[in-house]
Parts: structure tokens; sequence; C-alpha cells
């Protein structure tokens, strides 16, 4: 089986989606620091934003095959699908309690309702994964030849994921800690915890990259 | 479905599907794997355009599939 080239529309897209949504919770961050915003406001925008980029990630993210190889053809796309679905319901979730409900509920609510999302996936994904390490260890060869095939794009698609299930999560559990000197403390345990494992999943994908 | 299949439901040339499926992949749109000889070719829809599609089939609206016929693609 042989695959022909991925369009990298999609890709683009989500990566442009991922970017300006995080520029716009930045900026909200920013302006409330500088004092420009109201701090409830700027929470506020800051949630719809996350809530936003679920949406957007999510909607893509059938189109991005992330998990895609000739060993988990059908399988794959039936949790990608679900992933996606996932995710466009919590962002519009978000977006909704964000723009309507008293904040400190929201807060708690989005908060619960990510890490749900979250932990759907990562249990889906897992799934599956053990299923084609046990089951088709005999398209092994195949899938290598699938996945050289569209290796660059793959990366992308990697990276793009990872960063994008840091930012949820710790939105998450910033919005879930009420105390805000530990919320920080936190999320920039979070952050040095992210560079590491970043630092190591590049390292590992452009290992297996040039060995192919 | 194989291009070929995918051709048969056409009336028009295969190399005219081949330039069709180029442009729809380029676009996003579908997915295709070269299985042997034949090229399968398979449907590539977002959440957004997946609801839009379960949507209007809910209300009694879907693909008309029939061979050798070209298809009106939207039906009651």
């Amino acid at each position: 089986m042989n695959k022909q080239a991925p369009s990298i529309r999609p890709i683009c897209s989500a990566v442009v989606g991922f970017l300006g949504v995080t520029l716009l919770a930045m900026a909200s961050g920013l302006a409330d620091k500088m004092g420009v915003i109201d701090t409830v406001i700027a929470k506020r925008a800051v949630g719809f934003s996350i809530g936003l980029m679920l949406v957007v990630i999510g909607n893509s993210l059938p189109k991005l095959r992330p998990l895609r190889s000739s060993a988990t053809k059908s399988s794959s796309a039936a949790s990608e699908r679900l992933s996606g679905w996932a995710l466009v319901l919590a962002g519009s979730a978000w977006i909704a309690l964000f723009a309507f409900a008293p904040l400190n509920q929201a807060s708690y609510v989005a908060a619960l309702i990510g890490i749900g999302a979250v932990t759907l996936i990562a249990v889906n994904w897992t799934c599956l994964a053990r299923r084609t390490l046990v089951g088709v260890r005999r398209e092994n060869e195949r899938t290598a030849i699938a996945v050289s095939a569209s290796a660059g794009p793959r990366k992308i698609i990697t990276y793009l994921l990872f960063a994008f299930f840091f930012v949820v999560i710790t939105a998450c559990v910033k919005f879930l800690i009420v105390e805000k000197q530990f919320a920080d403390q936190m999320t920039s345990r979070m952050l040095i915890v992210f560079c590491l494992v970043y630092a190591v999943l590049f390292a590992a994908v452009e290992y297996r990259h040039a060995r192919k | 479905m194989s291009a070929g299949e995918l051709a048969d439901c056409f009336d028009v040339s295969k190399p005219t599907m081949s330039a069709h499926f180029a442009v729809l992949r380029e676009a996003g749109l579908i997915t295709s794997e070269k299985l042997g000889k034949s090229v399968v070719y398979e449907l590539q829809m977002s959440v957004l355009e997946d609801a839009l599609l379960s949507f209007t089939q809910a209300f009694g609206w879907k693909l008309q599939q029939s061979k050798h016929v070209k298809p009106r693609l939207w039906g009651p």
C-alpha cells in the first residue's frame, strides 16, 4: 500500500488557527497585566480563546489524520473522528460558559470538561495503539513505508498536537486551582516539564526521521 | 471507492476524473492510496462538514449512488 503525497492545506489551516488563537489568549493576558482591560473580561477572553482553539483543532483533526498508518487505517479514522467531535463539543461548551456563565462556575466546569475530553482522547488513542501493537505486528513493514512517505507533514502535526494538548491541560489546571499563587507555581512547573518533554519528543522524531 | 468505480458513476473520461481527483486531494477533501494497480479514494471530512452531512441526511437528503447513470448529487 502506497499513499499519495498528503495535502498540506489542512495542516497550514490548523497551524495558523492554533497560532492565531494562542496570540489572542496571550494578548488578553498581557492587556490584563498592563491594566488595559478588566481582570474578569481578560479571564473570559482567555477562556473563550482556548474554547475557540479546541473547536479549530477539533474540527481539523479528522483531516490531519495524526494516527493514520496502514496498520490502523479504519480504526484510526474512527478514533480521529471521535476525538474531533469530543474537542469541538468541549470547545463549544467552553465558549458558551465563558460567554454567559458566572466566571467562577465557568472556570470550574470548563476545566472539568477539558480534562474529560483530554482523558477520553488519551484512553481512545492508547487503546488504538495497544490494538495496533498487539494484533497487527505483521503490518509493521508496510506502516513504515506509509509513515516515511509523509514524514514531513506528520512531524508538524505531532508538534502541533503536543503544543495544543499542553495549552489545554495547563489552562484546565489553572482554571481548576482557585489559589492564584499555587496556580502560577503549577503552570511554571508544567512549562518546565513541557520544555523537557518537547526536547525529548523533538530528538525522538528527528532521530526516527533521520533513520528513514 | 476505487478510481474505476467512481469513474463508472460519471459520464466523463478517466483522465478527466483523475484531474478532478487531483484537485480534490490538493484541497484536502479526499485522500488516495495506491493498492496494487488501482487507486482507492476516501472522503476526508472535518467535523463541521461531517455535522452538515449528518444534518442534511437527517432531513432526508442523501447522495444518490447509481452506476452508469450521471448522478444528481443532491435530492430528496
